[in-house]
């Protein structure tokens, strides 16, 4: 079977299915997967934090909500113990009018780590920052995660 | 998120046209072939539907990105499909020796029309609002369509939550070019457009 995340979004399935997310920019698209109880999940994350906003429609787009939301769900269809694997955080415009100290795709990549490491997740493996768009494809039997790139070929994390 | 009256929309979208009519002039001189481009219509919307409505799954193509300054800060983003942008490229003639989407020359000329047509709008907002604002150099992107808009969006929305999005109608020598425009104010730029555009109404 097989999911599409859309952006901000996020999804949980069990095996055997594919979790696939398109045109990840510096946005971060995380995965959780428990190889033991063949479930996992992948988020689309926009944005740091949920907490530079007064007000939003949709939590599955902060890192420091999706993260905490998709483990939840997870552990709710019988995961344990997780690893991550991260993708995106990309810089698509190399311009120097951005503002000092925004880069909100280092800024993702960092808040996605921090939010991880508080949920006891380590990261095994990663594709992040550059400056290609990112599409990635997760499946939750294997845990494989392909990622792949305008003009930069597929690669397995 | 904000509320925005159809009224207003009205408005903006009618400023948007003036910038619209006079990017097309402008481009026309530019190019040397016709150029028709006109915004049908303007929609407020959060985030993610911005992305989506601009969204091009596994599509690869063109953004140029603006940026705004003075008055009125944020930014725009003027996207074409690949074609399109060969198509423009083609509208140059000679001008361009390489009609070639990784040329340096070739990007500047999309560059370019992305400036003008961000300028345009520029002006016809500061004439209405009679404040003076301007844009910074562009810079360009070819690559997956949903990871430079949603990039754009996401970056431009450091204070808000959603984004204005001009469904765009652009003709170069009589071929309809599929492109979008959207439109990212910062929060205080936002409020003051809004306030100018007179009455919400809810």
């Amino acid at each position: 079977m097989d999911h599409y995340v859309g952006i901000g979004e996020l999804c949980v399935a069990r095996a055997p299915s594919t979790i696939v997310t398109r045109g990840l920019g510096s946005c971060v698209g995380v995965v959780l997967h428990d190889i033991n109880r063949s479930v996992g999940g992948l988020a689309h994350i926009m944005l740091p934090s949920s907490t530079d906003f007064t007000s939003y429609t949709n939590p599955h787009k902060f890192a420091d909500l999706a993260i905490p939301a998709m483990h939840e769900q997870l552990l709710q269809l019988g995961g344990r113990n997780f690893k991550a694997r991260i993708a995106g955080g990309a810089k698509m415009f190399a311009t120097v009018s951005e503002r000092a100290g925004f880069d909100v795709g280092v800024r993702n990549v960092e808040r996605v780590r921090q939010v991880l490491r508080q949920l006891g997740i380590a990261i095994v493996n990663e594709d992040v920052g550059g400056s290609v768009g990112r599409t990635v494809t997760f499946e939750v039997s294997t845990g494989s995660v392909k990622v792949r790139s305008v003009g930069r070929g597929e690669q397995v994390l | 998120m904000q509320q925005v009256s159809s009224f207003q929309l009205d408005v903006l979208n009618e400023i948007g046209n003036i910038g619209a009519g006079n990017a097309a002039t402008a481009l026309s001189l530019l190019m040397g072939s016709p150029v028709d481009m006109t915004l049908p219509w303007t929609k407020f919307c959060p985030l993610e539907e911005g992305c989506a409505l601009l969204s091009r799954p596994d599509e690869v193509g063109v953004g140029v990105q603006v940026g705004l300054d003075g008055s009125v800060t944020g930014r725009m983003l003027l996207t074409f499909d690949e074609a399109s942008a060969l198509h423009i490229l083609l509208a140059f003639g000679d001008m361009l020796p390489e009609k070639d989407l990784d040329n340096e020359m070739a990007r500047s000329a999309l560059m370019e029309v992305g400036n003008i047509v961000a300028g345009s709008f520029v002006t016809a907002l500061s004439e209405f609002l009679k404040a003076s604002a301007w844009c910074s150099p562009p810079t360009l992107v070819h690559d997956y369509f949903d990871a430079f808009v949603c990039t754009v969006m996401v970056s431009g929305c450091q204070d808000t939550d959603y984004v204005l999005v001009f469904k765009t109608e652009l003709q170069v020598g009589g071929k309809v070019l599929h492109s979008d425009l959207a439109f990212m104010p910062a929060e205080d730029s936002f409020r003051m457009i809004m306030n100018a555009l007179g009455a919400t109404g809810g």
